[in-house]
């Protein structure tokens, strides 16, 4: 166990390495949500009311972009100049690796969200810096890093992986997002109550369930 | 085999008349709801059955994954086919109905909306297909879309439940309440239910026989390059 | 029974397509443990898929290798542990150091001193110099002798090298076969390469791929009489 988790451990940390050492991904990604935000801010009236209904919204509609450029990008850097063969002939079990590229993936995205709540808590002018609301996007963040990065992995090894990433993460993310943004616009509320706690379990049992079958299918994504 | 497949066709036109009667002649009009319910008779089997083939491609995927025979492929492959054409025709009788009765062709209700990523579900499954050339990868990714394409479709039921819905209320299946339905309605919906599903179980046998014979055909090809191949070398 | 003759790589059978060539087609091959095989034939041949399917990159389309008597494709992944191999990929990231690459594979691998092993590898392969540059800013051929590194940092009873020589000087070209044929004599080592003339002192038996999917093993002296004879045709 101790070596299993070591591995998943080193794979992680290298990829975290990499990206500190050139952060190719994580500014750039940080720019374009950013951007995604001043422009749905500018599209939508300019009432609190209506940037209280609309901001779970916009929000996750930008994680989900964002995750979109991370699990691409986390996964091209793997396989373009090595392909998956530099791990598979180390003594690690696919589903190490895969929860190593997942694992790294979920810090990732965590840290654009990190910058991304904050500012939109400024610019919405709403209440996001909450336990729950934490609670409520590590839970969510979680199943969509999980999907992504087995959706990433195999159309890296496609002949149209630009297409073929949006046409299988989004549909499979879909369901995690919808639930997040709903119980989002809950936690925003004053008295939110126990029931939103019933919405978090789903969406923390979805994320562990897509997260579980997506280790067990990643050895048959990359094996040649 | 085409005996079977003349008596099933059969069948299914003596269920679709049977069907089409009760739902024109013999079933009331519905005091709420009115003249435009009837659709109802098809669109609910519709969208029913068009939560089977998740099931189906889950489980013909995982044992495809396991012993690699093409003939779980095929299953799989066919109940994608199938499934997306079902729940084309449950969302087109659907909006049917929502125009007169809610004032809008959609609405972005989460049954609907999970429908909907369904339907997405079954376009990736194609997708993949038709992007992937070496017929292992191609099986293998579409498997993977499945399976995980099948857990998505958990949530089409858990969301009428968990999340507020303007669909009316479910009237069949465990968690309906009981005594729902007059026993008329309940026969209509019991016929069409049993015509739709012959028609589903129909096309899945054949859509399936013909991919099976697809790739039989193809390995037959690769036999027959194999010994021309092997005459040459000698 | 010596160390020549126990089978160690059993491959039945061997076939792989990518439609519609034939990379490899029904190859039978016995590899005992501590042989030296030498793969040679010309472009497009299969030696490379050989290679690949023997280190479990690449499945067969039909057939089986095994490997101490277990499959390689349905192993587990501890067997890794026994094999290194370097394809003309060096499987390296580039933005990590040379040392960085050697401990993120050491580490995978379970080294359990990985520091002294790099300084012993690096000694051994006199690529002390590189270890602290980055694998991007690398000529080809230090990239190929640090991927080399790698390959044999965890010490594998079986290496398997897919043109290991193609970019390096002649002083590197003379420093790799030394290695090989002192320091790694008593591995298990299959190496294709084009450079014969380089190779072939290493071998204990060659491997001849042909164009049409034939194969023929011998052994090195038959092998350079072959060559002589067809010089002088």
């Amino acid at each position: 166990m101790k070596t299993y988790l070591t591995q998943i451990w080193t794979i992680s940390s290298k990829d975290i390495r990499l990206e500190i050492r050139t952060r190719q991904m994580t500014v750039s990604i940080i720019v374009i949500v950013i951007a995604l935000l001043i422009v749905t801010n500018l599209a939508i009236p300019n009432s609190a009311d209506t940037m209280f209904a609309t901001s779970a919204t916009v929000i996750w509609l930008c994680i989900l972009i964002a995750s979109f450029l991370v699990v691409m990008r986390n996964l091209v850097i793997e396989y373009d100049p090595i392909g998956f063969h530099g791990l598979i002939i180390c003594p690690v079990p696919r589903d190490a690796i895969y929860l190593g590229k997942a694992l790294s993936n979920l810090i990732f995205l965590l840290a654009i969200e990190a910058i991304l709540f904050p500012l939109s808590s400024i610019l919405f002018n709403i209440p996001l810096l909450t336990l729950t609301v934490a609670v409520i996007t590590v839970s969510a963040t979680l199943g969509i890093a999980a999907a992504g990065t087995l959706f990433a992995a195999m159309s890296v090894n496609t002949k149209a992986r630009e297409i073929m990433l949006p046409v299988l993460f989004f549909p499979a993310v879909i369901p995690i997002a919808l639930t997040a943004i709903e119980t989002t616009q809950h936690a925003l509320q004053t008295n939110y109550g126990s029931a939103i706690w019933q919405d978090i379990g789903v969406l923390l049992t979805l994320s562990i369930a897509i997260t579980t079958t997506s280790a067990i299918l990643f050895t048959f994504a990359i094996d040649e | 085999m085409l005996l079977q497949s003349r008596i099933m066709l059969i069948l299914i036109l003596i269920a679709m008349t049977a069907s089409l009667y009760l739902i024109f002649i013999v079933v009331p009009t519905d005091v709420n709801l009115g003249i435009s319910q009837r659709i109802f008779y098809i669109h609910v089997p519709l969208a029913v059955l068009s939560l089977i083939p998740p099931i189906l491609v889950f489980a013909t995927s995982m044992v495809y994954l396991v012993k690699r025979s093409p003939q779980w492929d095929a299953i799989a492959h066919s109940s994608v086919e199938v499934g997306l054409l079902f729940t084309t025709l449950a969302l087109i009788t659907g909006s049917i109905w929502a125009r007169p009765t809610w004032g809008v062709w959609w609405t972005w209700d989460p049954v609907l909306t999970t429908f909907l990523i369904l339907w997405l579900v079954y376009l990736g499954y194609l997708l993949i297909r038709s992007y992937s050339t070496d017929p292992d990868r191609r099986a293998r990714f579409s498997a993977i879309v499945g399976i995980l394409g099948s857990i998505n479709a958990l949530t089409v039921y858990l969301a009428s439940e968990l999340w507020r819905t303007i669909h009316p209320d479910k009237v069949i299946g465990p968690t309906a309440q009981e005594n729902a339905l007059d026993p008329s309605i309940q026969l209509g919906i019991l016929v069409s239910f049993i015509a739709i599903l012959l028609l589903f179980v129909y096309t899945i046998i054949f859509r399936t026989k013909l991919h099976t014979a697809t790739d039989q055909i193809g390995s037959i090809q690769t036999q027959l390059d194999d010994l021309v191949h092997s005459i040459v070398r000698k | 029974m010596s160390k020549f003759e126990t089978p160690l790589i059993e491959c039945s059978n061997i076939s792989k397509f990518y439609a519609p060539e034939r990379a490899l087609d029904h190859l039978n091959l016995t590899i005992t443990a501590g042989e030296h095989l030498l793969i040679v034939g010309p472009n497009g041949s299969g030696k490379s898929t050989l290679i690949n399917i023997i280190g479990g990159l690449i499945r067969p389309t039909k057939g089986t290798v095994h490997i101490n008597g277990v499959n390689i494709h349905k192993a587990s992944p501890e067997t890794r542990n026994s094999i290194g191999i370097q394809t003309h990929n060096p499987f390296l990231y580039d933005d990590l150091t040379g040392k960085e690459n050697l401990i993120f594979f050491g580490k995978l691998f379970g080294i359990p001193d990985i520091q002294s092993k790099i300084a012993e590898t690096a000694s051994l392969l006199k690529i002390n110099h590189i270890l602290d540059r980055r694998a991007a800013s690398l000529s080809h051929g230090n990239r190929k002798r640090l991927g080399f590194a790698r390959t044999i940092l965890h010490n594998p009873d079986i290496i398997l090298l897919d043109e290991p020589d193609s970019g390096l000087d002649s002083d590197s070209l003379i420093d790799l076969r030394e290695t090989l044929a002192k320091e790694l004599d008593n591995k298990t080592i299959l190496l294709t390469t084009h450079n014969v003339n380089w190779a072939l002192p290493l071998a204990t038996s060659i491997l001849v791929l042909g164009n049409h999917n034939q194969t023929i093993k011998m052994p090195p002296a038959e092998y350079a009489s072959l060559q002589d004879t067809k010089q002088k045709l």
